[in-house]
């Protein structure tokens, strides 16, 4: 019934499966349990509206569109509005991301190589599969790991900012079409 | 890969959500695309959805952006990647000094 997926989680270390949690802490202001270190979206909003000690004054959105996808999106709306910073990884400029102070898109899903870590576990049959990348990105683009790796660097070493080039390790594609 | 003559066959998952389906992608003439289910692929076995055929509409959508960019008040600016990521660290780090560590959150929904 269930599946054995090459990289399953359940069996995985403990540093790279957390094994969740549930109300270790609480939202500030409508005291909602967290589950597994995350808060419901319902209290992002007044999180950010309610003013007082733990405010939440910047945000950072990795794909996806609450604005449209979540209860009362539209007070939402108005709480990014807020906000003294934003920054959307995303490759659109929607009813969320329109907010943002700058947007750093990723290369699209045909440009990037990918192997599936979490839907395996949730599968109905034990597979495994790694799909190369179909065309070579753009001379200036950027995968979603490379971002995430840039900024977390960028924000580690305080004032020092990297001039070297950006690192970059793909798998290249099967097959070059920018010819 | 599968070449011939002028077009080849590229094998891969679609990743838009957990069905994980196998898709064979024919591409003619370096781009144009036809996107099927693949009847060998031992978990999806040739079933898709209209997502994956998608996939192209995405990659050769003229509004998915392909550079960083800034919002002003004149509208949106091209910025280039090493000036993003600094103002974004910048910034980011600005609000942690001034308010601390929890005024910063972060969503995937």
């Amino acid at each position: 019934m269930f599946t054995l997926p090459a990289f399953d989680p359940v069996s995985a270390p403990e540093g790279l499966a957390p094994r969740g949690s549930f109300g270790r802490w609480h939202s500030r202001v409508r005291k909602l349990p967290e589950f597994s270190g995350e808060l419901p979206v319902v209290a992002l909003a007044e999180e950010i509206l309610t003013e007082g000690p733990g405010q939440v004054k910047a945000f950072v959105t990795f794909a996806g569109n609450p604005v449209l996808s979540t209860p009362n999106g539209r007070e939402l709306d108005h709480a990014l509005a807020s906000l003294e910073f934003m920054v959307s990884i995303d490759c659109y400029i929607n009813e969320t991301t329109r907010h943002a102070h700058i947007i750093l898109p990723p290369t699209s899903s045909l440009e990037r190589g990918h192997y599936d870590l979490a839907f395996h576990l949730l599968a109905i049959r034990s597979t495994t599969k790694f799909s190369p990348a179909l065309f070579q990105p753009g001379e200036d683009a950027q995968d979603d790991w490379e971002i995430l790796l840039e900024l977390q660097t960028r924000m580690k070493h305080d004032g020092l900012l990297l001039s070297a080039p950006l690192a970059s390790k793909r798998v290249e594609p099967a097959t070059d079409y920018t010819d | 890969m599968r070449t011939t003559h002028n077009s080849s066959l590229h094998y891969r998952n679609c990743n838009l959500c957990e069905a994980i389906c196998g898709i064979e992608i024919s591409v003619q003439a370096g781009q144009r695309l036809n996107i099927r289910g693949d009847n060998d692929d031992p978990f999806s076995r040739g079933y898709i959805c209209p997502k994956a055929v998608a996939l192209q509409d995405v990659h050769y959508d003229k509004d998915r952006l392909k550079f960083p960019v800034r919002r002003t008040t004149n509208g949106w600016q091209r910025i280039g990647w090493d000036e993003a990521f600094d103002e974004v660290a910048q910034k980011l780090k600005g609000i942690h000094a001034k308010y601390g560590r929890n005024h910063v959150y972060a969503s995937g929904v």
